[in-house]
């Protein structure tokens, strides 16, 4: 991967709409991914995403093809929705209600129209979920979603964070103890290690 | 009860990023110990759990919107690379936009004028001078982050590998391991009231309360965090947090001709900035320095000030508490965001002895919803989208066909760097109905030939630049304040070396 998206960098850097056309082909689901994990909302996910490419595209020609062109990515990707964040406002505020999607939430548990019980109670765990992830601090949120749902390593989601690896692995616990914590208050997840 | 350590080990093993033997060794424990055992499936339980959820909740394919969005604006970004110079500005379509670029053309003829008369205040004439380039400074072509080889400054600790790459942060105050016994016992003294206040903090979470104080803190950090500067250089030092800033630094609160600690940051007319980065930095303005997101205690820049690279100045400021702080702190300083508000600014210029006036102004400026600042984040993107093209040196906001204001940098890079905070402020004002337009030299010739017309509503526009500049200033800059000759309102305020403008606020 990395050798193509290097050359792809290297032609965008030339102004090559074409090469942008095909990066976004190779990039755009994990881009978009990435984003949907930090914020759960598609709008803004699309709206971070095209800034996203957009700054890839026009500065490619700063692009320095040293290490993991992944790391390079989720680095970018990352910084870009930690902005975001600030201009929402987040970090400061004890609340985080205006990501919650109840219309999502209940598109998800169509199918479940012949066991209602079921559906309200998976409903009802996806929210708990959220919750508990949206109760960590910012930089907590992060680190879970790269190493639990990204699946990076800590070396990796040290450079992308640009943290020593040690403040990594601490965050990591940290983040766990936290949404384990909270997520066993609830008496949905009781009882439910394997 | 599992260590913090234990967790750490636990973690990592869950995780695979133990060495083979200290995997070993936890299983070895987890045998004997069952509580490990359990947090051990309880780790991988949770991984579980998330990833059943993020499954369940992913949003699917995108929409085309992003990829049509991102090769929209490549192209249009390609197109504004191609496009020859000399274009005329759709801005001069709108007479109120008319006169802020007349302003604005005119200001750029003065101030681009040789040498300086010594006479400060000059009325208006449609007379030009050369322009805008920036040659005194030509560092500030490349007003971008570069690499260095290494960072240095104490209490910066263990660093991962490839942050040597990352840029220095640019202000960072001189850490001086053997400060003075005097120095040493403030600092334990400020640490113990942080401790005290910490300890405060964490009763009130305990107890699930929050107190008026709490929720105007929580504002005035919401204030903070919302001006940050987007990719800016200087956004290293504001992600540090209270005690390292301490560590590290960010500013040095003194009385002019003082190098000690001062306890009453509200007689403190200077700041002493460091630039330890190797390139130029402005300070606009309106930028905020305060010693923590939840102190009261804000010192705002009083005027642009440019700082050279590897140089310290006394920078002016003035003060602000936005609210009632407990007690009096002595903590250095860091940059902290941007004062919200064109108005605010202006007012800025002006104000002397109306800290409590000025402070509510602030506090009222944050009372909005969240789906506002939705809107103006959004309202933001589309107007930093209409900056991107190479030419475009500064905007004009408008209200419909009403000028609210007027920026003009030196260079495209330099107010890059600057258009979003600077928008912000116009935003949060305004609202976002507010539309910009991009202004350019290109269009300065047409700016100038509508001068003689808006000086008929304009008769009195006068210009002053200071030439007795301030102490402590660097050499050949130049403080610009734009004023009313008879009501003597200022309508801009800026900064210039020599003949060539780094920025003007124009607010007619």
């Amino acid at each position: 991967m990395a050798n193509s998206a290097e050359a792809l960098m290297a032609r965008m850097a030339t102004g090559d709409t074409a090469a942008l056309d095909e990066f976004l082909e190779k990039f755009q689901g994990a881009a978009y991914r990435f984003a949907y994990r930090m914020f759960r909302d598609r709008h803004i996910a699309e709206d971070v995403c095209q800034e996203f490419f957009f700054k890839m595209f026009r500065n490619a020609g700063r692009y320095e093809p040293v290490g993991k062109f992944t790391t390079y990515f989720y680095r970018v990707l990352n910084n870009l929705c930690l902005d975001t964040l600030r201009r929402m406002n987040r970090k400061s505020m004890p609340d985080f209600q205006s990501f919650e999607n109840p219309v999502l939430d209940g598109m998800a548990d169509c199918g479940d129209e012949g066991a209602p019980d079921l559906g309200a109670r998976r409903t009802e765990e996806k929210r708990l979920v959220r919750e508990a992830i949206q109760s960590l601090a910012p930089n907590q949120r992060r680190v879970i979603v790269l190493r639990e749902l990204e699946e990076l390593k800590y070396r990796e989601i040290a450079e992308v964070m640009s943290v020593s690896l040690n403040e990594v692995k601490v965050l990591i616990h940290r983040a766990r103890k936290n949404l384990v914590k909270v997520m066993r208050r609830s008496p949905l997840f009781e009882g439910r290690e394997s | 009860m599992i260590s913090d350590e234990m967790g750490e080990l636990l973690s990592a093993y869950v995780d695979d990023e133990l060495r083979t033997s200290d995997s070993a060794r936890v299983e070895e424990l987890a045998k004997r110990d069952p509580e490990l055992r359990r947090g051990i499936d309880a780790f991988r339980q949770l991984r579980k759990e998330l990833r059943e959820w993020d499954a369940s909740e992913q949003g699917g394919d995108p929409s085309g919107a992003v990829r049509r969005k991102a090769m929209q604006r490549a192209e249009a970004h390609v197109r504004s690379m191609k496009r020859p110079a000399g274009r005329v500005l759709a801005i001069f379509t709108r007479p109120a936009a008319i006169a802020a670029a007349a302003l604005v053309a005119v200001a750029l003829g003065l101030i681009a004028a040789p040498g300086g008369s010594g006479a400060d205040v000059r009325v208006l004439t449609a007379g030009g001078g050369e322009g805008l380039p920036i040659t005194a400074f030509p560092d500030a072509e490349a007003w971008t982050p570069t690499p260095v080889s290494s960072t240095d400054g104490a209490g910066i600790g263990e660093r991962a590998a490839g942050l040597d790459r990352l840029p220095r942060p640019p202000f960072v105050v001189r850490y001086d391991p053997n400060m003075s016994p005097a120095a040493k016992k403030l600092r334990e003294q400020w640490e113990a009231e942080m401790a005290v206040v910490e300890a405060h903090k964490a009763q009130i979470r305990a107890q699930g309360e929050s107190t008026s104080t709490v929720r105007r803190n929580h504002a005035l950090a919401a204030l903070i965090m919302d001006f940050l500067p987007s990719g800016s250089p200087m956004a290293s030092l504001v992600t540090l947090s209270q005690e390292r800033s301490y560590e590290l630094g960010g500013l040095a609160a003194v009385r002019p001709g003082e190098l000690s600690f001062v306890d009453n940051f509200k007689d403190t007319e200077r700041v002493l900035v460091r630039n330890e980065g190797d390139r130029p930095r402005l300070l606009l303005m309106g930028d905020v320095l305060g010693s923590s997101d939840r102190n009261a205690r804000m010192r705002l820049v009083a005027s642009d000030f440019w700082l050279e690279p590897n140089n310290e100045r006394f920078v002016p400021v003035v003060w602000a508490d936005a609210v009632t702080p407990s007690r009096e702190k002595r903590a250095p300083l860091a940059l902290k965001g941007f004062v919200p508000g064109a108005t605010l600014r202006r007012e800025m210029s002006g104000r002397v002895g109306r800290d409590d006036e000025f402070a509510k102004t602030i506090v009222r400026s944050l009372a909005e919803s969240r789906g506002s600042k939705f809107k103006l984040s959004r309202a933001l993107g589309k107007m930093l989208t209409a900056l991107d093209r190479p030419a475009v040196t500064g905007f004009a906001v408008m209200d419909g066909d009403k000028l609210v204001g007027a920026e003009l940098f030196g260079t495209h890079d330099l107010m890059r760097e600057f258009a979003e905070r600077l928008l912000m402020g116009y935003l949060r004002e305004g609202g976002p109905k507010l539309k910009i337009e991009p202004l350019s030299p290109e269009g300065k010739d047409e700016a100038l030939a509508t001068v003689r017309e808006v000086l008929k509503s304009l008769p009195d526009l006068a210009i002053r630049t200071h030439e007795d500049v301030p102490e402590g200033w660097p050499s050949g800059l130049r403080a610009m304040t734009l004023r009313d000759a008879s009501s003597k309102k200022v309508l801009g305020h800026g900064i210039a070396s020599g003949g060539n403008l780094i920025h003007l606020t124009v607010f007619p």
